[in-house]
């Protein structure tokens, strides 16, 4: 890149640029003003529409530089800057105004060509530098200077630095502030680094003052010095220009390479009227409280206890507002009406606004020098005693800790989220987050340092340079790879946040990842799951860690570039079986946490895969649910598994999650027989569910002869309770079923009962079936003395509840039997089922003497029939009681009264009147006989009630009838006769209720119509 | 890039003053971290936050040398609270509190709450103890004499251990009780909309030095 720069104006020497401070040039403000416009209006027409600057920005170009009669021309070609130069002359010589040539030079960058370049037809003369005089006497005053600088937006929306100062009364620029510096970025374990040996960075020479600027886009700084003569306040510009390039060499080193393109320097006369003497310091405001662009506000500490507040615009000084103070201000700080001074012995906090001074602390003067640093909206940073960092708000309180910082610091400051400090042997690097040093550079000998729109300068002596953060991601893992995972996050959370966010949101979250892992390695478990679920990792990553933990057709390979330096959870524990333990609780836990969440999702099988080893390894009371639920497990893989640890039942369930049915019934079979043992598995009753509810039904037939001969009792549950919503099908037919469990009588017997009670199936088959089995249990029982009573009354009570519950059974064929062994009860029911009512109630009266279950009887044998059933039961059951051919029949007076006299039956008083024996008193069914009287008068006069009622009834409808059917019959000329057609001549007629009218002789019968033929009731009413 | 505004507006502000090597560093981890550690001894001030209900509190530990003096008044500042700490075996550690701390909280709230706390009671045996109960005590009232104290169980004046434990929380519990009412005026804003007739003014939670 080579670049061309060509000054003219009226010659640069450092005598004459305080000759152009001091405003002499022009007596008249208003002709230096027309002059200005002039030279504007030539500078903008000639390099109109033209393409000799050099480049700028990525889409502008700069083309001159020019302060009042000084123009600095530049193009990046000889070519270029001819062509330039001469429409500039042209075009100023229709101004009339003329260059003076002897006063203009030209200074090559890396020429290309050394060809001359002519004005007005003179070869013009050639120069190193325009102001090298300047600048190195500048610099020589460096080290005494102290600063502030003002940002300014100005014309061409480039980075321009002013720098203002005050000027001694030798008419020698007191300080003067900003430049730049190349410098060189070299990978660091942490924070900052600056070079100096490296060949790129050589100390520079000639030119004084470097600047540092966005990789290959040049850049200017202006830098201002304010000169506090008696007379009047000037500020003085100089413009440095430089190109830097940044380049990566081949070992992937970043070096900047830097080129001076010029100087310049430039004169501002910026007010008229302000003049402001005895300046001690001064400062910007920072956070302004009115919003113009286009001014500064300044604040400045006289000598005499004073502040005086000023706006300061491009040509305007303009006094705001003025601030007493106990002492004189050594150093200040601005923002929006808050002044942060250092006093001679203390920091105080002054609103500008209310007057409010509050005192903050005091620091000591000897040892240190007071700094304050505006730090944020309101809020200051400032060197206190014992060299600590006191952080101030506008309130006067503090809300962060102090920092601890070396003594004898010379200057402060701030690149978020960084607080840089700087005594004379050591650049020290504080986070403002945590207050912590990070890191500390050694630095000989600095004097300045400052924060250029996010850019950290710092001067020695003799030279400048850039502090170059290194970038966060770095940082970051120069943190993560000394294990300092919180800080490095918090770092990542509070970087820089350039760039597109979802960009920045995957380097986080793969830094959580990368944490995670760490916290992983360190067994620091809960840490290290908040971390994975954050930085939403892979599960996988995490399971493949563990060895045979993923599926085994897993395909899975872990992240490039790797997330940690863990091979598996053996080498990160070196094998120590508590640790891998920990390990494995830790991955359960994790795992079950994140199954079913979206961290998840996509992995089933893996998550479920691993857990089921994991649970199977444990012996964890986890794994039968997890298995008996959806699982995504690979089958293969997870048998070789749960058979290595021996988890049967586990086994056998997956397999019947698999829908392998056989197998799963094979290993429940095993395990009943005691061939193979697991705790967990539940017995036989669990199998017998199984099959109960297997649809399979080949299969049950496979295994119900082996868990018949185990248990009958229960086994037979398999067809019994069968789902309710199965299908009959072939393979359980009851026939088939009954025929097989033969050899099984209890468990027919249950079947039976099944079919019976609970299907209830009306075969007379099953019925007799059962009640035979019933009767020969209790047979079985009655005839083995040694069983219990109660045993054969539960018996015997199944078996009569059988009888009396079913119609179907055979009942004859039971009859016999009861008979034989003298069943009576049984045998009562019996004869009520073939209607033998009179041989039943004998057998319940004579026999039992059981007269509760005689009444019973009649009841229940008459349910559900006509009352007239129930009260000819009752007649037996009373002419049981007075059969005169009974021998104990006094026994039976006294129940046959009772019955009489209760109210259960409903008898026929007459029969019973008749029946009754004549010995018998009247007082004896006096009861009875009242009642009965009682209920016939009750019955006729209810009856008579009713019947009266009906009647009453019956001729309400009639008349409504009457009333309903009644109408006018209109009888004149045109009536006719409805049957002969005729007119009536008598004043008598015939109308029939269906309205029909005829004359009396043509209806023959009442009641019915000669028309229609209909029929008319014939009853009287 | 400016550094955030400092996110948690804190409710309260409590700092513990204190000659060094009482404990207050000590005193402030165990009630923070439940832990009790060695630590150095403090640099200027140190910071925490306590979330106490719906409450932010910060709690400032200063460093008790004298050097440190000027800038504890600083930290001081609106303060509502201080815990005043002293090492019940070291007498002067006593007269400190009166003689350098008392004045340092000019700069805090005007009606900043003052607990007065025996530190190391876990390594005080009759013989050593230089600071009698009862004088503790009245100080602890005398110091607290404009506010009204009447609601709060028992005097200003504790007698802990950041080794074992005793007391500690109760002396933040007593400072919030105080200056946070919490479990009052959360039970109040609940119990609104029932007004208490017979004692309307109890619904009205009263304005306490830190509801600023
Ligand atoms: N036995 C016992 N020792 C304690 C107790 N509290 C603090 N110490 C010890 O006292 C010493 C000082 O504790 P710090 O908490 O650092 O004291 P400090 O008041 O913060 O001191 P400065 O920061 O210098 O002002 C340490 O060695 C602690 O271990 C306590 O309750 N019991
Ligand atoms: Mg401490």
């Amino acid at each position: 890149m080579s670049e061309l720069v060509m000054q003219t104006g009226s010659g640069l020497s450092l005598i004459e640029w305080f000759q152009v401070k001091s405003g002499e040039k022009q007596e008249c403000n208003v002709s230096g003003f027309l002059f200005l416009l002039v030279i504007d209006w030539i500078m903008r027409k000639a390099t109109a529409d033209n393409n000799t600057g050099i480049r700028w920005k990525f889409t502008s170009k700069l083309e001159d530089l020019d302060f009042a009669d000084d123009i600095a021309l530049i193009s990046s070609s000889r070519q270029q800057i001819q062509t330039k130069t001469d429409r500039v002359n042209n075009i100023t010589e229709r101004t009339g105004l003329k260059f003076n040539t002897s006063k203009t030079q030209v200074m090559r960058i890396h020429p290309t060509s050394n060809a001359p370049i002519s004005l007005d037809g003179k070869d013009l003369e050639e120069v190193d530098s325009f102001i090298s005089q300047i600048s190195q006497n500048i610099f020589k005053r460096f080290q005494n200077s102290s600063d502030e600088d003002i940002r300014r937006k100005k014309r061409q929306d480039v980075d321009q630095r002013k720098h203002e100062g005050e000027q001694s009364k030798e008419k020698e620029p007191n300080f003067i502030i900003g430049f730049a510096s190349w410098t060189e970025a070299t990978r660091a374990s942490q924070g900052w680094t600056i070079s100096v040996e490296d060949a790129c960075s050589r100390p520079y020479s000639s030119g004084g003052e470097k600047e540092l600027n966005e990789d290959i886009a040049p850049g200017v700084g202006i830098f201002k010095i304010i000169s506090n003569d008696k007379a009047n306040v000037e500020m003085i510009s100089f413009v440095v220009h430089y190109t830097v390039e940044e380049r990566a060499s081949a070992s992937g080193k970043v070096t900047f390479h830097n080129e001076k393109q010029g100087h310049k320097y430039l004169a501002v006369p910026v007010v008229s009227g302000a003049k402001i003497k005895g300046v001690t310091c001064f400062c910007l405001n920072e956070n302004p409280l009115n919003g113009n662009p286009f001014s500064v506000e300044i604040c400045v500490a006289l000598r005499k206890k004073q502040l005086q507040l000023y706006s300061v615009t491009e040509d305007r000084l303009a006094h705001i507002r003025d601030v007493h103070i106990s002492e004189p201000a050594i150093a200040l700080s601005l923002d929006s009406t808050f002044i942060c001074a250092a006093l001679a012995s203390q920091y105080c906090m002054i609103d500008f606004d209310s007057g409010n001074t509050q005192d903050l602390f005091p620091y000591d003067g000897e040892n240190n020098k007071p700094l304050i640093k505006r730090i944020s909206k309101e809020e200051f940073l400032l060197s206190g005693p014992s060299a600590l960092g006191m952080f101030v708000t506008s309130a006067g309180v503090s809300q962060r800790p102090p920092l601890q910082w070396s003594e004898n610091l010379v200057s402060i400051s701030y690149v978020h989220p960084y607080i840089i400090a700087m005594n004379d042997e050591f650049i020290t690097i504080h986070s403002i987050l945590d207050q912590q040093q990070k890191q500390a550079i050694p630095f000989q000998g600095g004097t300045f340092m400052e924060n250029f729109d996010g850019r950290l300068f710092v001067a020695s002596g003799r030279e400048i340079y850039c502090l170059v953060p290194v970038a966060w991601e770095k940082q970051v893992q120069a943190l993560l790879q000394d294990k300092r995972v919180t800080e490095a996050l918090e770092l990542a959370k509070n970087a820089n946040k350039t760039g597109s966010k979802d960009k920045y949101l995957k380097i986080y979250k793969r830094l959580q990842q990368q944490a995670a892992f760490i916290e992983f390695s360190q067994q620091h478990f809960e840490e290290a799951e908040d971390l994975f679920k954050a930085g939403q990792l892979d599960v996988r990553e995490v399971i493949c860690l563990y060895p045979k933990l993923m599926p085994s057709n897993s395909t899975f390979t872990r992240s490039v570039p790797p997330l940690h330096e863990i091979a598996d959870i053996h080498q990160l524990t070196r094998g120590n079986d508590n640790l891998i333990k920990e390990y494995k609780t830790f991955l359960q836990q994790y795992l079950e946490d994140i199954k079913g969440s979206k961290e998840g999702v996509g992995f089933k099988q893996e998550i479920d895969t691993a857990l089921l080893k994991l649970y199977a390894e444990m012996n964890s009371p986890e794994l039968i649910p997890l298995i008996a639920v959806d699982t995504g497990c690979d089958l293969k893989d997870c048998v070789e598994w749960l058979e290595k640890f021996h988890r049967y039942h586990a086994l056998a369930l997956l397999y019947k999650y698999h829908s392998d049915h056989d197998k799963a019934l094979h290993i429940w079979q095993r395990l009943v027989n005691k061939e193979i043992e697991d705790e967990v598995f539940p017995g036989l009753n669990f199998v017998i569910e199984y099959l109960s509810n297997l649809n399979d039904h080949e299969l049950v037939w496979k295994y119900i002869d082996w868990v018949l001969t185990k248990d009958p009792e229960n086994g037979v549950k398999i067809f019994t309770e069968r789902p309710q919503n199965e299908l009959p099908s072939e393979r359980l037919r009851p026939e088939t079923v009954i025929d097989y469990l033969h050899r099984f009588p209890k468990a027919v017997i249950s079947y039976l009962e099944y079919l019976v009670f609970q299907k209830k199936l009306e075969k007379e088959k099953y019925h007799t079936h059962l009640a035979v089995l019933y009767l020969d249990t209790v047979l079985k029982l009655m005839k083995d003395s040694s069983s219990r009573k109660e045993e054969v009354d539960v018996a015997r009570s199944k078996l009569r509840h059988m009888l009396q519950m079913s119609a179907l059974y055979r009942v004859q064929l039971i009859l016999g039997k009861a008979k034989e062994m003298d069943m009576h009860a049984e045998c009562a029911i019996l004869y009520g089922k073939l209607e033998e009512h009179d041989k039943a109630l004998r057998i319940l009266v004579h026999k039992l003497k059981d007269y509760g279950a005689a009444e019973n009887y009649c009841m229940v044998n008459s349910q559900g029939k006509d009352p007239l059933y129930r009260k000819r039961l009752f007649h037996i059951l009373l002419s049981v009681y007075l059969d005169p051919s009974h021998e104990h029949k006094d026994q039976l007076v006294r129940p046959a009264v009772e019955l009489l006299n209760s109210n259960i039956a409903d008898f026929d008083t007459i029969k019973v009147l008749q029946s009754l024996p004549e010995n018998w008193s009247v007082s004896l069914l006096s009861q009875f006989l009242t009642q009965t009287v009682r209920k016939s008068m009750n019955l006729s006069r209810n009856t008579r009630i009713e019947r009266m009622m009906s009647r009453g009834e019956n001729l309400q409808v009639k008349q409504n009838c009457i009333e309903r059917e009644r109408e006018y019959v209109t009888m004149n000329d045109d009536r006719l006769c409805a049957v002969c057609s005729r007119a009536f001549s008598d004043p008598t007629f015939v109308r029939y209720p269906n309205g029909v009218v005829t004359h009396v002789h043509c209806a023959r019968s009442k009641h019915i119509c000669p028309v229609t033929g209909k029929l008319f009731s014939t009853k009287k009413s | 890039m400016e550094a955030g505004p400092v996110t948690t507006v804190e409710d309260l502000k409590v700092i513990i003053l204190g000659d060094y090597n009482v404990g207050k560093t000590s005193f402030i981890c165990r009630y923070i971290e439940g832990q009790f550690k060695p630590h150095d001894t403090t640099i200027g001030a140190a910071f925490f936050l306590k979330q106490w209900g719906p409450y932010n509190v910060a709690v400032w530990d200063t460093a008790g040398d004298e050097r440190y003096t000027g800038l504890s008044s600083f930290y001081c500042r609106n303060a509502g609270a201080a815990i005043l700490a002293f090492d019940m075996s070291i007498v002067s550690t006593y007269e400190s509190l009166w003689a350098r701390f008392i004045p340092l909280l000019d700069a805090a709230h005007e009606d900043c709450l003052k607990v007065v706390v025996g530190m190391k009671v876990d390594i005080l045996t009759p013989g050593t103890r230089e600071v009698t109960v009862e004088e503790a005590r009245k100080f602890s009232r005398e110091i607290n004499d404009k506010l009204d104290l009447s609601k709060l169980p028992g005097d200003p004046y504790f007698e802990t251990s950041s080794k074992s434990g005793l007391n500690v929380s109760e002396v933040f519990e007593y400072v919030f009780q105080y200056c946070l009412p919490l479990s009052d005026a959360q039970r109040k804003t609940q119990d609104q909309e029932t007004v208490d007739l017979n004692n309307p003014l109890n619904s009205k939670p009263k304005s306490k030095c830190c509801s600023r």
